[in-house]
């Protein structure tokens, strides 16, 4: 009995560790039987440049995570970033000075987070939602409803083009990558982050600085938005009206996904690969498959709520909204 | 968590100066109804005023549903997509199929329920953070409407006239919104304020593990209280659609930040615990606010930023009180 049991457990173990990945191979090996489309040889890079934006999104969301916050503001965030980026090419500016101001700008409305969550002590949930509803709305005045495109310029060339046959999407998503993985799991700050997103109290009594370690993450995060955020556009050309809150539901599902990756149940840079990849072959297996948008969303949602609900470690205690 | 978690703010709930508090609140509320009257000269006319108040009432809707979700420490991004949901899935087969009026309304409300009952179990069985589980449902149920709508269609025409009298029509001279909010309210306070269901709600919010240890199924009424969340998202959906004589996907969307501050707002005016008195006020607040500010000429863009401006505002108001009665207790 003894035998069974145990045995039964270290199966469930096995399927903590390795389920997602396992689920990664399952879906492309699915997807590829399927569609003809999916399995041809250049859709898989296809995927991967795909992943990209995604990705960079995905980390700066990580961040907030690993310090123990959550963050909605990139819904807004994201579109003010690209609409400022587009729209200021648009008038003539010089691509690296609309960069500039883009990255301020999601700097300034990251520090806005930072200081009233990690400073001023009130629930990341409410604040940053209204930070994403404001700055939506910011969204809106800025572009009035209207997609600013980008035409003839090079920075579409140098960002859409390659470097030894890979992308340069792809070289600069992998260098934020592994520039993320030894800033969080390698340096003293990052393994102070990940004390302080485990245990707030030990993480004070250890002397660790909370709120200016909270406050930088939010910065990192504001930083990766504005990142992901221009270059998701110079893929597509333009920005559309609210980009980010079609980026949002991909992105907090592929930091669930991450929580999962090898059963840590906690926020970790690598899982972040693992789940950009996996959301980018879904999404582009439902184009491939022809079917309508929608699903995609629909299926979307699904994976957030099965990654979310394989990535909780205690399923005893209800968790609850702070709503200080 | 809305909890009282020191003797601290038991007292402080408790002192005179809280009635000073309300009095300035209201004296603020009616201050700002006479500036902009002021200004615009139309706001507080017969018309006007029951507009405000009918549309007071559908947002009382649907935040009566927040307040019930927050009361057990919970949050419902998915207020506003399956407000939508039911609308779509309840009108679109009685005007495209002719499926008769109850069913299709039954069908919709259906469909809301069980998104509430998926939010009500990834949270109290699984252990999923509810605005995560919720926001997944959320989109879920935006992927379903365009499903649902064929990818998008609206609709605009064809409706049964039994059902836009539930948006348009009068009772004795009372708009129906107002009256199926009188109603709902009515049954929501009794429900949290006077009978046992509301203590275990509350008590599950303050301190779930106390509460389990004292015997309330804790997981049963926080299911229960999602479920009921998103009925009443529904009903604002119904009617919505009834009051505009259109219902497109994006229906119920503006209303997930409208409950979330009309929750809040009533959070912080009333002893700092949510409320279904709270969310009543907070409401007409908003909407008195909102109607007020494009009376004058604001645009709507604007308005959302002021909004998002609110929320934060409430929020910062809510924490310098908390300060303040911290540094009273010590």
């Amino acid at each position: 009995m003894k035998g069974a049991s145990s045995s039964r457990s270290t199966a469930l173990a096995q399927l903590d560790k390795y389920g997602s990945i396992a689920a990664f191979a399952l879906l492309i090996i699915a997807f590829s039987a399927i569609s003809e489309h999916f399995r041809a040889g250049s859709n898989y890079m296809n995927i991967i440049v795909q992943a990209a934006p995604l990705m960079i999104i995905a980390l700066g969301v990580n961040f907030i995570n690993m310090a123990g916050e959550s963050d909605l503001s990139l819904g807004g965030v994201i579109g003010v970033c690209a609409s400022l980026f587009c729209g200021l090419i648009g008038k003539g500016a010089s691509p690296l000075a609309a960069a500039a101001v883009a990255v301020a700008a999601g700097l300034a409305f990251a520090a806005v987070d930072g200081l009233m969550v990690a400073y001023a002590g009130l629930s990341s949930f409410i604040v940053t939602i209204s930070i994403m509803f404001l700055s939506m709305g910011v969204e809106m005045t800025y572009s009035k409803g209207a997609s600013l495109w980008i035409r003839d310029n090079p920075i579409l060339v140098i960002v859409n083009g390659s470097i030894l046959g890979v992308p340069n999407l792809v070289v600069i998503a992998l260098a934020l990558f592994a520039a993320s993985y030894i800033l969080m799991h390698k340096t003293k700050l990052g393994v102070h982050v990940q004390a302080v997103g485990q245990s707030t109290d030990a993480a004070r009594y250890a002397g660790i600085p909370i709120k200016r370690l909270k406050f930088l993450m939010f910065l990192l995060g504001g930083l990766f938005y504005a990142l992901g955020g221009m270059l998701n556009s110079l893929r597509s050309s333009g920005s559309i009206i609210y980009s980010g809150q079609k980026l949002l539901l991909p992105a907090l599902a592929i930091t669930f996904i991450g929580k999962t990756v090898l059963g840590s149940k906690k926020s970790n840079v690598p899982g972040i690969l693992v789940g950009a990849l996996m959301m980018s072959a879904i999404n582009n297996a439902f184009t491939m498959l022809g079917v309508s948008f929608y699903f995609t969303t629909i299926v979307q949602g699904l994976v957030l709520l099965i990654a979310a609900g394989f990535s909780v470690g205690n399923r005893k205690t209800i968790l609850q909204e702070d709503l200080r | 968590m809305n909890t009282i978690t020191s003797r601290a703010d038991v007292r402080a709930a408790a002192r005179p100066r809280d009635f000073l508090q309300r009095a300035a609140v209201s004296l603020f509320f009616l201050i700002m109804i006479v500036v902009f009257e002021i200004i615009s000269r139309k706001y507080l006319s017969l018309e006007n005023i029951k507009s405000i108040v009918t549309q007071a009432s559908m947002l009382g809707i649907i935040a009566c549903g927040m307040t019930v979700v927050m009361m057990t420490g919970g949050a419902d991004m998915s207020v506003g997509s399956v407000a939508g949901l039911t609308a779509i899935c309840g009108l679109w087969f009685v005007v495209n199929d002719g499926l008769p009026l109850p069913v299709g309304i039954a069908l919709g409300l259906a469909a809301g329920a069980a998104i509430g009952f998926i939010n009500g179990l990834c949270v109290s069985r699984l252990g999923i953070a509810p605005f995560v589980a919720t926001l997944g449902t959320m989109f879920l149920g935006q992927g379903l409407q365009y499903m649902v709508s064929e990818g998008g269609m609206a609709l605009s025409y064809g409706f049964p006239k039994e059902y836009l009298f539930l948006g348009t029509g009068n009772v004795a001279g009372v708009p129906m919104p107002i009256v199926v909010f009188a109603l709902i309210f009515a049954v929501m306070l009794f429900l949290t304020e006077s009978s046992p269901v509301g203590r275990y709600l509350k008590a599950t919010g303050c301190n779930q593990f106390a509460a389990e240890l004292s015997g309330v199924k804790i997981r049963k009424y926080t299911l229960i209280s999602y479920v009921l969340s998103a009925l009443l998202a529904g009903v604002l959906g119904l009617i919505l659609g009834a009051s505009q004589q259109y219902i497109s996907p994006t229906l119920g969307d503006s209303f997930l930040m409208d409950s979330l501050i009309v929750a809040l707002l009533g959070k912080a005016l009333f002893d700092e615990r949510i409320s279904m008195q709270g969310t009543l006020f907070g409401a007409l607040f908003l909407r008195f606010f909102e109607n007020g500010l494009s009376m004058v000429g604001m645009p709507v863009t604007v308005l959302n930023i002021l909004k998002g401006a609110l929320l934060v505002g409430i929020l910062l108001i809510n924490l310098a009180r908390k300060r303040r009665a911290e540094r009273r207790a010590t």
